[in-house]
């Protein structure tokens, strides 16, 4: 369930220090997009600023880029029309064309701030990546140690032949 | 994007494993020789559930080709035995060869004389594959199989006399019941027609009571099961009008859909995509100013409103110029239904050729696909010993699902 916000009631605002202490703040709806800061915030409130030791303020900033967007894909506006899902798709795939070292530390920041949905958008965008790689380079890139006998990758090919051809 | 060496490999491994799980099982299927650890993950049941949750859904068409031919004619073993499939995203085919397709001849090879006269694929759905094998028209046996899987089943033979026309088979897969149905249309032109299901809970064949020739009917030319229930087309006595029927098992009653044809219809043909039934028709327009030609016609069958609506119309002109064939002649098309659930591109696969193209309904865009991997007629008539006999060739297709889990246990009906 996304957070609604009472129209009553002031937007509430959330600080977050990133790993090289830098300071962001945000509304509390952006910030409850990720499952680990809700659980906090639920805990302490809003009051103390939560720092996120694992995460400098460049990927931070990304993140929060991200939790922005998608909550204001939720909102409705009277005098906007709704953003269509054709739209989220392009900005995703927009923002998930980065460097891969900068995917690479989102992917790490999404899992740790658990946001189910951009951890899945960076998880689609590398298995897009590797899915035309063969086994030997899939070992190099992840360095991973081919512990198969001849014998037991023939008996895996065999098994589903027309897959390697 | 390029995935440096050394950053990946610190990865925590539940990463690693959901990034597996986006991946197409074509792929995983490779992957697994990546390392002991991969290849226990891809077989682990708690990873194909998560494959279910994130992998695609319905990017594989199967397509196959078969030669319809007389048995003086020599034709290789490995081009009638052979199943292939489109993945769509990766735009890449497979093929599965008759080495790998065990089972399928087993039974036959003992009482008949191993040459086949006849067998080609009938009829498709959700991963199981029907074969009608006949052998000097005195045999026909159906068999049913999941080529990825490499199991297969022989049905009970049918006690119907075998037909000079070949039989319209629909296979209808409830997966979750793990059953299916057959359905056996006999179907001799200007005769009645006689309609058999086989159900796979029973192993048995059994007549439909009710025969659809006192609506005054007679061959039929299409057939597909939907919502529970067989649709057909058939001809009607007079000549070019064609009628959409179904059939409903529980109730054993017959009911006319309003549909409406084209002028001068054609090769009329149902298909089910999405949940949603369609039919597929030639129009040829006959005007005194530009002469004659034709036009291929995409119509959704709305069953609940009991009418009909036309998606989208091609000139044969058109397709032509992408096909590079005269005349050209679908072998199926597949409606694609967007997410506004708009019919807003059709996939076309051609007879002759076996070229595969998508068709966008909005705006006319042709995404010419890769050729079907038999695609090359002339490799195979040098093969062909036939004595300046014609030798066909026909294609069926169809979109199916491949689950991880269903490659690697051995199939859904084991």
């Amino acid at each position: 369930m996304h957070f609604q916000g009472s129209p009553n009631m002031a937007e509430k605002r959330v600080k977050l220090i990133s790993s090289d202490n830098d300071e962001f703040e945000v509304d509390e709806a952006v910030a409850f997009e990720s499952e680990t800061l809700r659980n906090m915030i639920q805990d302490t409130g809003t009051n103390v600023p939560i720092s996120i030791p694992n995460v400098s303020s460049d990927i931070l900033a990304k993140v929060l880029e991200y939790c922005s967007y998608h909550a204001e894909t939720m909102e409705t506006h009277d005098d906007k029309p709704p953003i269509t899902d054709a739209q989220i798709r392009e900005w995703d795939a927009d923002f998930v064309d980065v460097h891969p070292a900068t995917l690479y530390s989102l992917i790490l920041a999404a899992n740790y701030l658990n946001i189910k949905n951009l951890l899945d958008l960076i998880c689609q965008a590398v298995a897009n990546n590797i899915r035309g790689k063969t086994a030997v380079e899939i070992r190099k890139i992840l360095h991973i140690q081919d512990d198969f006998t001849y014998e037991e990758e023939m008996e895996i090919r065999r098994e589903t032949k027309w897959a390697f051809d | 994007m390029i995935l440096t060496e050394g950053l990946w490999s610190r990865l925590p491994l539940e990463i690693i494993d959901r990034v597996l799980s986006f991946l197409p099982v074509p792929v995983l299927c490779r992957f697994r020789c990546v390392c002991r650890r991969w290849n226990v993950l891809i077989s682990k049941p708690s990873f194909h559930d998560l494959c279910d949750l994130n992998g695609r859904k319905e990017t594989y068409l199967f397509v196959t080709r078969y030669l319809i031919y007389s048995d003086w004619c020599y034709v290789d073993p490995t081009f009638i035995r052979t199943m292939c499939f489109l993945d769509l995203d990766a735009r890449r085919w497979y093929s599965i060869k008759a080495d790998e397709h065990r089972g399928l001849y087993d039974d036959l090879e003992d009482d008949v004389p191993p040459v086949v006269y006849d067998t080609r694929i009938v009829a498709m759905d959700d991963g199981l594959v029907c074969d009608l094998i006949r052998k000097y028209d005195t045999l026909t046996v159906l068999v049913v199989s999941d080529p990825i899987a490499q199991m297969s089943n022989h049905l009970p033979a049918l006690s119907c006399p075998a037909d000079e026309a070949l039989p319209i088979i629909v296979m209808a897969v409830d997966s979750v019941a793990r059953t299916y149905r057959v359905f056996f249309v006999n179907n001799r032109a200007r005769a009645d027609t006689r309609i058999f299901v086989y159900e796979s809970a029973t192993n048995k064949w059994r007549g439909l009571r009710n025969a659809p020739e006192r609506l005054g009917v007679s061959a039929a030319l299409s057939a597909v099961y939907f919502r529970e229930a067989l649709y057909m087309i058939f001809q009607t006595d007079a000549w070019n009008k064609y009628v959409v029927l179904s059939y409903n098992m529980q109730e054993d009653m017959w009911r006319e859909i309003s549909v409406r044809f084209p002028d001068k219809p054609s090769n009329p043909q149902l298909v089910v995509r999405d949940n949603r039934l369609f039919l597929l028709v030639w129009s040829f327009i006959r005007s005194r100013e530009r002469g004659s030609s034709s036009s291929f016609e995409v119509n959704e069958v709305l069953v609940d409103w009991n009418a009909s609506k036309r998606v989208l119309q091609i000139t044969s002109a058109h397709l032509q110029s992408y096909f590079d064939e005269e005349p050209v002649d679908i072998a199926y098309g597949i409606p694609c239904v967007d997410s506004n659930g708009l019919c807003s591109s059709i996939i076309l696969v051609s007879n002759v050729s076996g070229k595969v193209i998508t068709y966008n309904a909005v705006n006319g865009a042709v995404d010419v696909l890769p050729a079907h991997p038999l695609g090359e007629a002339s490799l195979l008539m040098e093969e062909v010993d036939f004595d300046g006999l014609p030798v066909y060739e026909t294609y069926a297709g169809k979109h199916m699902n491949l689950s991880v889990r269903d490659v690697l246990s051995q199939g859904l009906f084991t």
